[in-house]
């Protein structure tokens, strides 16, 4: 007994070391030729299964290629196998036409088709597949079927490839099984083809000698050997027919509708349209072999696929393990373990969205909460629906997305399988032909797609009606929101109806530049009123409260040429009373608002900086700089015979005041005793064709430094469609405001009226920057005669003045 | 060029004023702005009355006991008159008797407020007017109108100018909208500060061109600039104003270079006032 013992312990003290230093177990593993790709990619697994733990060891075996491959998969031979992926569905396809059979069988006693017919790729049959279930580990690398043609031969069809010699492969291997199912889709088969039976690398060979003309071979985009052909100028890769990539898309779902990108080759500045298949990792699990063990060695293979991918040294390989989405169909199920990590990937990929989603959710509503501090942020009841149903902009951002989501959506359901849609370029293009009336059943192959098409025409076509809509009523109202004007406009607050008058002459031939109109009007004007503003050209209606600064700031009022403030309806029409008082404050408010928006150095504050009023959401307080003032046009504000033109004086900088009644008063009092005044004013304010009125142009340099005689003469001298008189001078000024406060008198009419010389004294030199006051019959004309008056002024300097016509 | 129709003041002349009072009818103390307006364009007061007679249909008292403290009471007379409603004649008598409105230098009809129509009242007015002045020529008469669309309806009736004070703000506020030089000019021109003054064509320039009169005329007898701006020329016979006693004529402004100033009866010329 004793005896015994010890022999047990001797035999335990030396299987010990043994057991502990145990080879990790190996696993067949079929790679392809020795030189060829499939080699290389098993190598390079092998490292990286040393690299990431030594947990199982590779016995790579070298074969023919995806043929020996999935065959000995199928029988057992091989635990592990590189195949491309058509051969492998075959495969698969064969295995399930085999359970189809024997369900048949069991219906149908003893009519059962034979398992014999090797009708698949590889010639794989029924009986070959039975037993082995195929798992997909993940898939590899893709490669690209090149149709690669000698020059100058150019194939635009196959029909005609069985008349030249051509090369699709080596017996066994993927790429010839691929170039015989591309052949069919041709309509050919590969006997009916002038096949040269050799090796890749003497294929090569044999077309640089022009005994080979054309060669089809399934291998990664870029591959050396093809480059080398390329770019030698010898051959070039030709595109796959349409008809044969969609024929063969449809026959072996298999592959996946891709290009070969630009400049892939040397000289190859164009992409070339082919079918994609992919290389995947497969494996077969006879009955009970689903092991513990076997999940471990998948496992350690797809830590050594992520140790390839992620390695430098492999890069040349470009492995990128994918689950799906690399053919039309895949109809091989995951294993198990790539199945789990698949999962664990799209919940991490879930999770790290939803984390991105609410960081930016997170950081626009700190932005929103930032602008809203700073009153960046307009206030939401501004904008309403109606303003938004007649914005042209809204329907045609609605059709850019339509176009767009549509476009996304069907590139994502048919770019693998449709030649017409294998790009986003060629979706977008498809897409904008059908949300424009024009679809077409034929541009897409999927029902879903064709749903999404659909949307998108009918989408498309009602977007567009409204777009054109709203682009008609724009017109026909002249409503301009989009393309209104706010610079140099003229702001009419608080209009009323006899102002008509003002809005025709401001329209009335004349005067060379026609300002764009901004009319705020109160509820109480007439519909019939609104209804001819409506119709002016370029003007723009406003119904806002003209008291309030918040309603100004839409008009831009720093921007305008031109304010005018007028007084309500005399007579009251049961509306509100705006006061021209409380309407310039609020202008002059709203321009500080404006200030504020542009910052206190925008240009449009030029050089008076910052405002007088500090923003409207904080009060003033004491110490605020009350010496500096906005930027504020020159105002008109109408004046009543019971407000003193004092109570504009806060404003008198750039603020006018006309009292109306007063100057009616004054005209009609000149007119009762002198009836000519009447007609000669009513003609000189009248814009009317064949009328001569006042217009000022600027006088030209070869004026300045000669005398008012001497420009006098000259212009009395010259004719255009009328003659000129000139009356005097209108000096420059480069104050910002309508008055230079400094020189301003005790009217606040008095530094234009300084600058007004009528009658000038007839030695008075004139100056750069003066402009001429005079009668002339329109403003074009005007300026036609300055423009053309050098030589008048120079016959006039040497005593010779005559009329002249220009 | 423009061509303006026009008439010659009741002095015959555009420019050389003589003392006649100047009527308003429809007025009440509300307008006393133009009481004043016309003060200013006026000579001063005379022994003979004040420059300007009002005529209203309220009562004296009433108008007496408004004007009491006014400083502007010495520059009118008050008038009472009926109502349109009594009556065309009731208030020609009125005008004929206690307004002399015949030797009127000028008659200003305001709109009556108190009417449902005040540019329908003002042509009844006017009516009322020519009956009053019969058989004397019609004073130059001046209607500020409501509706710019009423001027038509004033034909006929003698009326020199037809006033729609909507006119005036629209065309003044375009102009400073335009051009700030002009409405100054404009301004200035309302304001007095500017006139136009007719002179005779001096004899040595009477074949000459507009284009050689602006050229020799560049200085008054004062030695002041002026600027030529327009010809007074006879008009054609058969006007409407010839036919109520005034000689017909027509103000050309910015006539052209070579327009000759052979057969015009003046010169229109600016002059600072």
């Amino acid at each position: 007994m004793k005896l015994l013992l010890r022999a047990l312990l001797v035999l335990l003290v030396l299987a010990w070391p043994l057991g502990a230093a145990a080879e990790p177990p190996s696993y067949r593993w079929g790679a392809g030729s020795k030189s060829g790709g499939f080699t290389k990619i098993s190598v390079a697994l092998a490292d990286g299964l040393a690299a990431t733990g030594d947990e199982i060891r590779l016995s790579i075996e070298h074969t023919n290629g995806s043929c020996d491959n999935i065959r000995q998969l199928l029988t057992g031979e091989l635990d592990f196998a590189l195949v491309q992926y058509d051969v492998a569905a075959e495969a698969f396809k064969a295995g399930r036409a085999l359970e189809v059979a024997a369900a048949s069988d069991d219906e149908d006693d003893d009519e059962a088709a034979g398992p014999g017919a090797g009708g698949f790729m590889c010639k794989i049959t029924s009986a070959d597949a039975q037993g082995a279930e195929l798992r997909l580990v993940a898939a590899l690398t893709d490669g690209a079927v090149h149709v690669l043609v000698r020059r100058p031969l150019r194939l635009d069809s196959f029909v005609d490839l069985g008349r030249h010699p051509v090369y699709i492969g080596n017996l066994g291997s993927g790429s010839f099984e691929t170039a015989k199912v591309i052949v069919g889709a041709a309509g050919l088969t590969v006997e009916e083809l002038n096949r040269s039976e050799t090796s890749g690398r003497k294929a090569f060979a044999a077309m640089d000698e022009g005994s080979l003309l054309v060669m089809l071979r399934t291998t990664e985009a870029g591959d050396p050997e093809i480059a080398a052909a390329v770019g030698s100028g010898l051959a070039t890769v030709n595109p796959l027919p349409d008809e044969v990539l969609n024929r063969l898309i449809d026959g072996y779902p298999y592959y996946r509708v891709c290009q070969i990108e630009a400049n892939s080759y040397p000289g190859l500045d164009y992409a070339v349209p082919t079918v994609c298949v992919s290389t995947v990792l497969l494996t077969a699990l006879p009955e009970g072999e689903d092991t513990a063990a076997f999940d471990h060695a998948v496992g350690a293979l797809l830590d050594a696929v992520e140790w390839v991918e992620d390695n430098p040294e492999h890069q040349d390989l470009h492995l990128q393990r994918r689950w799906r989405d690399f053919a039309e169909q895949e109809p091989i199920a995951l294993h198990r373990i790539s199945a789990a990590q698949e999962q664990h990937e799209q919940r991490s990929r879930w999770l790290s969205m939803s984390a991105m989603v609410l960081g930016a959710g997170f950081l626009l509503f700190l932005l929103r909460y930032v602008a809203k501090r700073r009153g960046l942020l307009k206030d939401p009841l501004e904008s309403n629906l109606e303003g938004q149903l007649s914005n042209p902009l809204i329907p045609f951002a609605g059709f850019v997305t339509i176009v767009m989501l549509a476009t996304f959506l069907v590139w994502t359901l048919e770019h693998d399988s449709n030649a017409r849609v294998r790009t986003l370029n060629d979706s977008f293009w498809e897409m904008n032909m059908f949300a424009t009336g024009n679809f077409s059943t034929d541009s897409l192959k999927t029902s879903t797609a064709r749903f999404i098409g659909a949307t998108a025409t009918i989408a498309g076509l009602g977007l567009l009606a409204w777009f054109t809509a709203a682009l008609t009523n724009i017109f026909a109202r002249d409503q301009t929101r989009l393309f209104r004007r706010l610079r140099n406009h003229i702001v009419i607050l608080n209009f009323r109806e006899d102002m008509l008058q003002l809005i025709r002459m401001l329209r009335s031939p004349g005067p060379m530049r026609s300002r764009p109109i901004h009319v705020v009007v109160s509820d109480t004007l007439p519909r019939r009123v609104r209804l001819q503003l409506a119709r002016v050209k370029g003007l723009t209606i406003y119904h806002q409260n003209p008291e309030v600064p918040e309603d100004l700031a839409a008009l831009r009022i720093p921007r305008a040429a031109r304010v005018i403030v007028l007084q309500s309806t005399p007579n009251g029409d049961g509306g509100p009373r705006y006061h021209p008082l409380r309407i310039a404050r609020a202008v002059h408010q709203a321009c500080n608002k404006f200030g504020q928006q542009l910052g206190a150095h925008g240009p449009e504050l030029g050089k008076t900086g910052f405002s007088v009023a500090p923003p409207l959401q904080h009060p003033a307080i004491a110490g605020d700089d009350a010496g500096r003032g906005p930027s504020l046009p020159v105002t008109l504000a109408e004046a009543t015979d019971d407000d003193p033109e004092e109570i504009f004086d806060p404003f008198r900088r750039w603020l006018i005041p006309v009292q109306g009644r007063e100057l009616a008063n004054s005209w009609m009092a000149t007119a009762s005793v002198d009836p000519g005044f009447a007609e000669i004013f009513n003609g000189a304010v009248s814009f009317r064709d064949e009328n001569s009125e006042i217009y000022t142009v600027p006088l030209p340099e070869w004026f300045h430094g000669h005398s008012w005689r001497m420009v006098r003469r000259t212009l009395y001298g010259l004719e255009s469609r009328a003659g000129v008189v000139p009356l005097g001078l209108y000096r420059s000024s480069d104050a910002v405001h309508a008055y230079d406060a400094r020189s301003m008198g005790s009217s606040p009419q008095g530094e234009l009226q300084k600058r007004l010389l009528v009658n000038p004294a007839l030695d008075l030199l004139i100056q750069p920057g003066d402009r001429l006051v005079a009668f002339a019959e329109d403003e074009a004309d005007l300026v036609r005669v300055v423009k053309h008056s050098r030589r008048a002024a120079a016959d006039v300097e040497r005593g010779r003045g005559a009329p002249h016509k220009v | 060029m423009a061509t303006i129709g026009g008439i010659v003041t009741c002095l015959g002349e555009l420019t050389e004023l003589r003392y006649a009072p100047m009527v308003i009818i429809n007025w009440s103390p509300a307008a006393m702005g133009l009481v004043r307006a016309l003060a200013k364009v006026a000579p001063a007061p005379s022994a003979a009355g004040p420059p300007v007679i009002c005529v209203g249909s309220e009562p004296a008292a009433a108008i007496e006991a408004a004007l009491q403290d006014s400083s502007a009471r010495a520059l009118l007379r008050y008038v009472e008159a009926p109502r349109l409603a009594e009556g065309l004649e009731a208030l020609a008598a009125v005008l004929a008797d206690a307004v002399d409105i015949a030797a009127a230098c000028s008659v200003i009809v305001l709109p009556d407020d108190n009417t449902e129509e005040p540019d329908a009242a003002s042509r009844l007015t006017c009516a009322a007017v020519v009956r009053a002045c019969a058989p004397k020529p019609v004073p130059n008469i001046l209607v500020e109108v409501e509706d710019p669309d009423a001027a038509y309806e004033f034909a006929g009736l003698g009326v020199a100018t037809v006033f729609y004070p909507g006119y005036l703000r629209a065309a003044l506020l375009a102009h400073a909208c335009v051009d700030l030089g002009v409405f100054q000019f404009v301004y200035g021109l309302l304001r007095g500060r500017y006139r136009v003054r007719l002179r005779p064509v001096p004899e040595e320039l009477r074949g000459a061109t507009f284009f050689e009169v602006a050229r020799d005329l560049e200085v008054d007898e004062d030695d002041r600039p002026i600027t030529l701006i327009g010809l007074q020329l006879p008009a054609e016979a058969g006007g409407e104003h010839e036919s109520a006693g005034h000689p017909e004529t027509a103000l050309v402004i910015n006539p052209g270079p070579r327009r000759s100033v052979r057969d015009a009866v003046g010169l229109l010329v600016l002059v600072e006032a």
